[in-house]
């Protein structure tokens, strides 16, 4: 695995040095981000959520593509107050309300709960070697599991029916070890929990944004990029798909505030983390359409633009696939959405894989015009 | 326990102490360091750390050391990186960084923040007053560092005496902050003017706020900053009671809840203008107010990740 990494590395490292940045947008067309635009959403994520900053990193490792002073995004000292694997057990202990959509004619449909079973699937998922940016499926190669080939006529058939995964028995999560969660200790009264700086760079071989996971434990010292896992939803973090039941739609108990001729995208990521349901709300508050987008790997690396140390990162080789698939939803809605709006979608289905980490997106916003 | 010395006024001032946060980049910037420019030299160099208000709850915020903070920053900052000045002591050997007199050299960042206050350095710059300090031993054989950090604050001779403390919001509407945090600039500033503006506003004490960037969380004390602006207050103006805003934020925006309004009184100082004088000083992180600091426990980083032998042995 070492050696296929570093492989990897060296080939990807290569591509990236022979290789110009993207320039032209097909951000509609294939979910990717050209660095101007990578800008773009930068800034407008920057003034949208104040905690983030632009960083200039370390000289050395300077991106010449990028301005000198807009290199990669940042947050810090984000908490995480407890961890993944708690955030799961709960939900599976409250026993997971069903809540599907309704044919999109607005109705809600509750049904069963999620701890009677839990059928796994191992499917083979496009590894980071066999991806092909060359062609143009390749950037494509999502897994069967996202609409196979009828996404262009039924959306709403998208959701694949429970009974058709079958139960593998290797459920990773009834094994873990004990979740700790954030105590305060009563001498001094501050709460003692884990906290993360979390950044964005642009990823010039996958054309996207990708996340990268820097923690502190609850004394305040570096975590150990391994133990970030325990941070990250057990299936991301496996590096394997798992995939849970199919289920996990809590509605959202905030009020959304719609605007005539706008959509909303929202997100909930719940139990696995797997699962992320987007919803769209019309005008009339009515739910159009569910979907659900399955797993990113997590790695640990070098930073693109830090000297030191190894990071957490989410792997971007689906991110322009997820992407994709936000959009076409969206454009199948007649909302185009707009691009400087990227970083917020890509942040709510990174949440997806970092539950727990309390890192600022806004929780609702115009994607953009609908295009009639 | 978090409200349970809320009740009650006027009681004696307590602050809640900021933390360091140090990334692996600036212990591995500062072994290269070692290597490449400072050798056996241990003198005091230059650092800048980053100061930024609490942000999310309901954690404080932290201060903050980064592989860049070995060089000058290369701008004035933003909201959520406020350079501050400081020095560190990169020590040879083990034994030379426990022999170091902390006390001492606690006093000694004490009296430069005292001359800057004095001087009307802190008139221009707030920021200098949150001056820290570091002292460490790189032990570059072992991929390892000890260190500790001091916040210095001076010690008034009197106790400051806290008269009262309550959100913001129970004082001000959320129009006001919106319209009196568009004047708050990097650390610590007076409310709808710059610090150095303040004699315009001279005579009129009770109808000033004077603000600063808050790191802290807790809902019965300030940050530890208002302590050395309070010094400052003091000091440099004069002034025996004053009202104070602890500016919070939540995600970037103004946290009124959470913000705070309080009031406080501290008898004059004396002997301070005494240019010979050594002011009294608290501030190194992990140690108790009053406490001695011959139990300090430095705190150790592993750069083993860094050691491209280990990396070697890794791969195989």
């Amino acid at each position: 695995m070492q050696v296929k990494q570093k492989v990897y590395e060296l080939y990807k490292g290569t591509v990236e040095r022979v290789t110009g940045p993207r320039t032209v947008s097909a951000f509609l067309e294939k979910g990717v981000l050209s660095v101007p635009e990578f800008i773009l959403a930068g800034d407008n994520l920057v003034a949208k959520c104040p905690t983030w900053s632009w960083e200039a990193g370390d000289p050395s490792k300077r991106k010449p593509y990028l301005p000198a002073d807009k290199q990669f995004l940042v947050t810090r000292n984000v908490p995480c107050l407890r961890r993944a694997t708690s955030l799961e057990e709960e939900y599976d202990a409250a026993g997971a309300e069903v809540v599907l959509d309704d044919d999109g004619e607005g109705g809600w449909v509750a049904t069963h709960g999620v701890q009677a079973s839990k059928p796994d699937e191992e499917e083979d998922i496009p590894s980071m070697d066999t991806l092909d940016i060359g062609k143009s499926d390749g950037i494509k190669s999502i897994p069967t599991y996202f609409s196979g080939g009828k996404k262009e006529e039924d959306e709403e058939e998208d959701i694949p029916d429970m009974d058709t995964y079958e139960d593998t028995g290797d459920n990773m999560v009834a094994t873990e070890p004990p979740y700790f969660v954030a105590e305060e200790p009563e001498d001094d009264n501050i709460l003692r929990t884990r906290t993360y700086d979390v950044s964005i760079t642009y990823d010039k071989y996958y054309q996207t944004p990708r996340v990268w996971l820097t923690g502190y434990d609850e004394l305040r010292m570096p975590l150990k990029p391994e133990l970030v896992f325990e941070d990250i939803s057990q299936d991301h973090a496996r590096k394997t798909v798992n995939i849970f039941p199919f289920i996990l739609l809590i509605l959202l108990t905030y009020q959304m505030e719609c605007v005539d001729n706008f959509y909303h995208i929202n997100s909930q990521y719940f139990n696995t983390g797997n699962v992320l349901i987007i919803e769209l709300y019309d005008q009339n508050k009515r739910t159009i359409q569910c979907h659900r987008l399955v797993d990113h790997r997590v790695t640990i690396e070098d930073h693109p633009h830090l000297l030191a140390g190894k990071h957490a990162s989410v792997h971007p080789c689906k991110h322009a696939a997820v992407m994709k698939k936000i959009v076409d939803v969206l454009v199948s809605r007649g909302v185009e959405p707009e691009v400087d709006k990227y970083l917020f979608i890509f942040l709510k289905f990174i949440a997806s894989v970092i539950p727990t980490i309390e890192y600022d997106y806004t929780m609702d916003f115009d994607l953009g015009s609908t295009s009639s | 326990m978090a409200d349970a010395g809320a009740a009650g006024f006027p009681r004696e001032l307590q602050v809640q102490a900021i933390e360091c946060l140090a990334d692996v980049g600036f212990w591995d910037a500062l072994r290269r360091h070692k290597l490449d420019v400072l050798g056996t030299d241990d003198s005091p160099i230059p650092i800048t750390g980053y100061y930024t208000p609490r942000q999310f709850r309901p954690l404080p915020s932290f201060f903050n050391l980064r592989s860049g903070s070995l060089v000058p920053p290369h701008n004035a900052g933003d909201r959520n990186n406020c350079p501050i000045a400081g020095s560190l002591v990169n020590t040879n050997n083990m034994r030379g960084f426990q022999n170091l007199d902390r006390d001492q050299v606690l006093k000694a960042e004490a009296k430069k923040i005292l001359h800057d206050i004095m001087s009307g350095r802190v008139d221009e710059d707030p920021a200098l007053l949150l001056r820290f300090f570091v002292i460490s031993f790189a032990d570059l054989k072992n991929w390892k560092v000890y260190y500790n950090v001091a916040f210095p604050s001076l010690v008034l001779n009197s106790r400051i005496t806290l008269l009262s403390l309550q959100p913001a919001s129970r004082v001000l509407t959320k129009e006001e902050v919106m319209f009196l945090c568009t004047y708050i600039t990097s650390d610590s500033s007076a409310s709808v003017r710059q610090l150095k503006d303040w004699k315009t506003c001279q005579g009129n004490y009770q109808s000033l706020l004077f603000g600063f960037y808050d790191h802290g969380c807790r809902s019965d004390r300030p940050g530890g900053a208002i302590i050395n602006y309070i010094a400052f207050l003091s000091i440099r103006w004069k002034i025996e009671k004053v009202r104070f805003f602890c500016y919070r934020e939540f995600k970037g925006k103004p946290d009124l809840e959470q913000s705070l309004i309080g009031e406080a009184s501290f008898p004059p100082p004396y002997d301070w203008d005494d240019p010979e004088h050594v002011p009294d000083a608290i501030g190194w992180e992990g140690v108790e107010p009053g406490k001695g600091t011959e139990e300090m426990k430095p705190k150790e980083i592993d750069l083993q990740s860094m050691n491209p032998a280990s990396q070697d042995e890794e791969k195989q």
